[in-house]
């Protein structure tokens, strides 16, 4: 049965749902927009944004130019558009690596005992160290490309996502069904993906999402002060810092690319908000419940 | 009627946010006099707590009373102002919970809680006689050492003190009514009758009306005036306790009497000499373990406890919270490794069995757990629960899921449970469901960890029933961990009664109840609520 046949009942459903959580509808909305932005910039009005034009340079916004060019004549909704893709691809790659590798660290922290205060140590050692200094510190070692910015952002993220799992794996592995399943003599790695596993990605699922946002900001910021992206790669970091010297001439190069970053982020905050409610019933009914 | 504290009429609550508009509690009426308790008894799901939350106007969100009256004192109550309400909770009626370390705050000394209450509706007392005032408190809810005890914090105290500091400060107003939720139901048999009989004293002297609100006849028995009997939210019988206890008119009420467990000993059985496991000088400490250091703590949880299961055997393990009966079960079943001792499991010794070597034996040991919501994974279904012992000891898939069949139909459920979700069963159902997983891997020996503890009495019974008749059916041996002696005493062959981490006295059942040699264990007896009742009725 194709969805289109489907019952209207899972419509109703859906309906129902985003109403109860309106955060969960915007999110989903401008993520949405945000990706078919990227994925469709070149159908979308769009010209190559890399094409310097030395006659038309910082020209207001017009029919041609939606929101004018830059100090090189490079067309801004263009590069915008393009932009779109280097921000998202950085979200969601620094939140699914960190999230993968989190998770395997974190649960064999949180089921193996004996690993869990090395581990625990190195990742204290690791959150030590500041994010953007890191970042820095990587980017500078390398090289500047889309890969080492991914990783030098990854980094720092892992142990948050440690922390969290082998938090709720502690809690997960003193519930009965779990020392059910050892006394029923269930191997570990079984124990690991069949019991704790289900139960505990409900909040690492949110804790990603936050992972992504952080990810679309600090690229923005290390891009910003040219030691992100490769400048040549429009990103919406790139544009701010080539739009930082014009601001009074242009401030449409400051104050759009600024205002798509403050966009994404807030939807995947409010999306990671709702998925909390939604996921993690505890939380919704100890804010119902008085009892 | 003016001497009427409390005076519930055709009280309907619903759930408002609904659109189908469920009723709740429907066509409730009960009344409380001064110098009375009136126990409203029920099994969960009956109303009961619905009906007192409704009275002191603390229903959650989403639930309100729709139709009905409540009159506290002669003042109607649905319909008051949230300002009226709160002046009227505390010095007119106050309300007392099942788990008093929750209802306090944990970083306040429990005197200055007290003194709180003063300080918000007295504004005019002074310090030093608020100071006496709570002092008086204290002592007249029997608490040792008033003077030191009122400076302490909540976690220094034990279960019976911080349920008499709540009543404490329920009392502090002096209020005409006090609803008790389950006050007794975390404590142990002990403490509970000791809670039980401040509360019928606080009634004499202080001329209080009681709502207590109980799921346990046997409670009834000691302490109600007159019952009223709940089901479903509505009320089923009611009249004065001795009348309803006696001679109850309905067939639910005579039921949940009937499932008061303890009602009958059991006969005693002939069983075989046939030993299946022996326990002996088994002791835990438990250690702090750190990065750099491991240092035991003083009191060790568990010592020199020996006992001997025989096939086909139920052998209770009695005892209070902090006694050590979970750590022996816990021990014995291998989900903690014991410091010292021997557990003999035919020719093996599985005390300090590396788990590798121990997942072998593990076939033979299995447990049923106290909590059914969360022994089993929720995001399981049965069916899978239920093939995983067996596939761990190597049978296969297709042979694995035909036994599992067998299994729930052996626990009395069928095979429609295998494509569900634990959160589509009952409590008791679930426990069934664990029973049948814990038998899934052919055992030898059923660790059943308060197994029906967080079960309705009348569920209680049919797991009892249960178990009873497993192991009649496959001659497996029970070790039966419980709080309840009246529980053990229905159920158990033999019984072990264990007290700070020491087995002090084991014997058979019949023996044990009708000859205690040892003073804790008649204490432990003597406590038992609804004895006195219970002995009327077995001479009547």
């Amino acid at each position: 049965m194709s969805v289109a046949t489907a019952n209207p009942a899972f419509f109703r459903n859906t309906i129902g749902l985003m109403r109860r959580h309106p955060g969960l509808l915007f999110g989903l909305v401008v993520i949405s927009a945000m990706i078919i932005l990227a994925v469709a910039a070149p159908w979308l009005h769009t010209v190559d944004p890399t094409h310097i034009r030395p006659r038309m340079r910082l020209k207001p916004p017009s029919s041609e130019f939606w929101f004018g060019t830059d100090s090189s004549g490079r067309d801004l909704w263009s590069r915008i558009a393009y932009g779109s893709r280097i921000s998202l691809i950085v979200g969601a790659a620094v939140a699914s690596i960190s999230l993968v590798i989190g998770l395997v660290i974190g649960m064999i922290a949180g089921v193996i005992r004996k690993l869990d205060g090395i581990i625990m140590r190195v990742m204290d050692g690791v959150m030590a160290i500041p994010a953007i200094l890191l970042a820095i510190m990587v980017v500078s070692l390398f090289g500047a490309a889309l890969e080492t910015v991914i990783i030098a952002i990854t980094l720092p993220e892992i142990p948050r996502v440690v922390r969290l799992t082998r938090s709720v794996v502690l809690t997960v592995r003193g519930e009965a069904y779990v020392e059910a399943a050892i006394s029923m003599g269930t191997p570990t790695p079984i124990l690991m993906i069949r019991h704790i596993l289900p139960n505990i990605l409900a909040p690492v699922i949110v804790q990603a999402t936050f992972t992504a946002s952080a990810a679309i900001l600090i690229e923005a910021s290390l891009s910003f002060l040219g030691i992100g992206t490769p400048s040549e790669i429009p990103s919406w970091g790139n544009i701010m810092a080539d739009g930082r010297n014009y601001f009074q001439m242009a401030p449409q190069l400051i104050i759009a690319p600024g205002l798509l970053v403050a966009l994404t982020v807030l939807a995947v905050n409010i999306l990671g908000d709702s998925l909390r409610d939604l996921l993690d019933p505890r939380f919704a009914r100890s804010v119902g419940d008085t009892r | 009627m003016t001497d009427h504290v409390l005076a519930i009429e055709n009280l309907a609550v619903a759930v408002i946010a609904s659109p189908y508009g469920t009723t709740v509690v429907k066509d409730v009426s009960l009344s409380v006099g001064r110098q009375e308790i009136v126990c409203v008894v029920g099994e969960s799901g009956s109303g009961k707590s619905v009906t007192s939350f409704s009275v002191m106007g603390i229903l959650s969100p989403g639930l309100a009373p729709v139709a009905g009256s409540i009159k506290l004192l002669g003042e109607e109550l649905i319909g008051a102002s949230a300002a009226r309400m709160r002046e009227l909770r505390g010095p007119h009626m106050a309300m007392i919970f099942q788990e008093p370390m929750t209802a306090l705050n944990p970083v306040m000394t429990v005197g200055d809680q007290i003194a709180e209450i003063f300080r918000y509706h007295k504004p005019g007392m002074s310090a030093s006689d608020i100071q006496d005032r709570v002092r008086s408190l204290a002592e007249d809810v029997r608490l040792p050492d008033p003077v030191n005890i009122i400076r302490r914090y909540p976690h220094q105290l034990s279960g019976g003190q911080r349920q008499r500091i709540m009543i404490a400060m329920a009392l502090a107003l002096e209020p005409a009514l006090l609803i008790a939720d389950e006050p007794t139901t975390a404590l142990d048999v002990t403490t509970q009758k000791q809670i039980l009989d401040l509360i019928r004293d606080l009634v004499a002297r202080r001329g209080i009306g009681v709502l207590f609100i109980t799921h346990d006849f046997g409670v009834v028995a000691e302490i109600a005036d007159r019952v009223v009997v709940m089901r479903a939210g509505s009320v089923v019988e009611s009249g004065p306790a001795q009348q309803v206890l006696a001679h109850p008119q309905q067939v639910y009420t005579r039921s949940l009497i009937d499932a008061v467990p303890g009602s009958k000993l059991p006969e005693a059985r002939k069983i075989a000499d046939n030993v299946l496991l022996r326990v002996e000088n088994l002791s835990k400490t438990y250690g702090s373990r750190g990065l750099f250091s491991s240092r035991p703590t003083a009191a060790p949880a568990l010592q020199d406890a020996s006992l001997n299961l025989r096939r086909g055997e139920i052998l209770g393990i009695v005892g209070e919270s902090g006694s050590g009966k979970s750590t022996l079960a816990r021990c014995i079943s291998r989900l903690q490794m014991p410091s010292s001792g021997d557990i003999w499991l035919g020719d093996t010794n599985i005390a300090r069995m590396h788990e590798r070597k121990l997942r072998r034996h593990r076939k033979s040991i299995q447990v049923v757990f106290q909590d059914p919501n969360r022994s089993l994974n929720p995001r399981l279904r049965i069916g899978d629960a239920l093939v995983e012992g067996a596939r761990n000891f190597g049978i296969g898939t297709r042979e694995a899921s035909d036994k599992s069949r067998q299994l729930l139909a052996l626990v009395g459920m069928d095979d429609s449970a295998l494509t569900r979700f634990p959160h589509q069963f009952s409590g008791g159902q679930r426990q069934r469901i664990c029973i049948a997983r814990a038998l899934a891997s052919e055992p030898d020996i059923l660790v059943a960890d308060e197994a029906v503890s967080a079960l309705d009495v009348s569920v209680q019974a049919q797991v009892i029933e249960l178990l009873e008749d497993l192991r009649s059916r496959l001659g497996l041996a029970i070790l039966f961990i419980t709080h309840d002696l009246r529980v053990a005493g229905q159920l158990c062959d033999r019984l072990v009664v264990m007290q700070s981490g020491r087995i002090v006295e084991q014997g058979a059942t019949g023996d044990l109840f009708n000859h205690p040699r040892e003073p804790y264990t008649r204490d432990l007896l003597a406590a038992a609520p609804g004895r006195e009742f219970l002995a009327r009725a077995k001479t009547a």
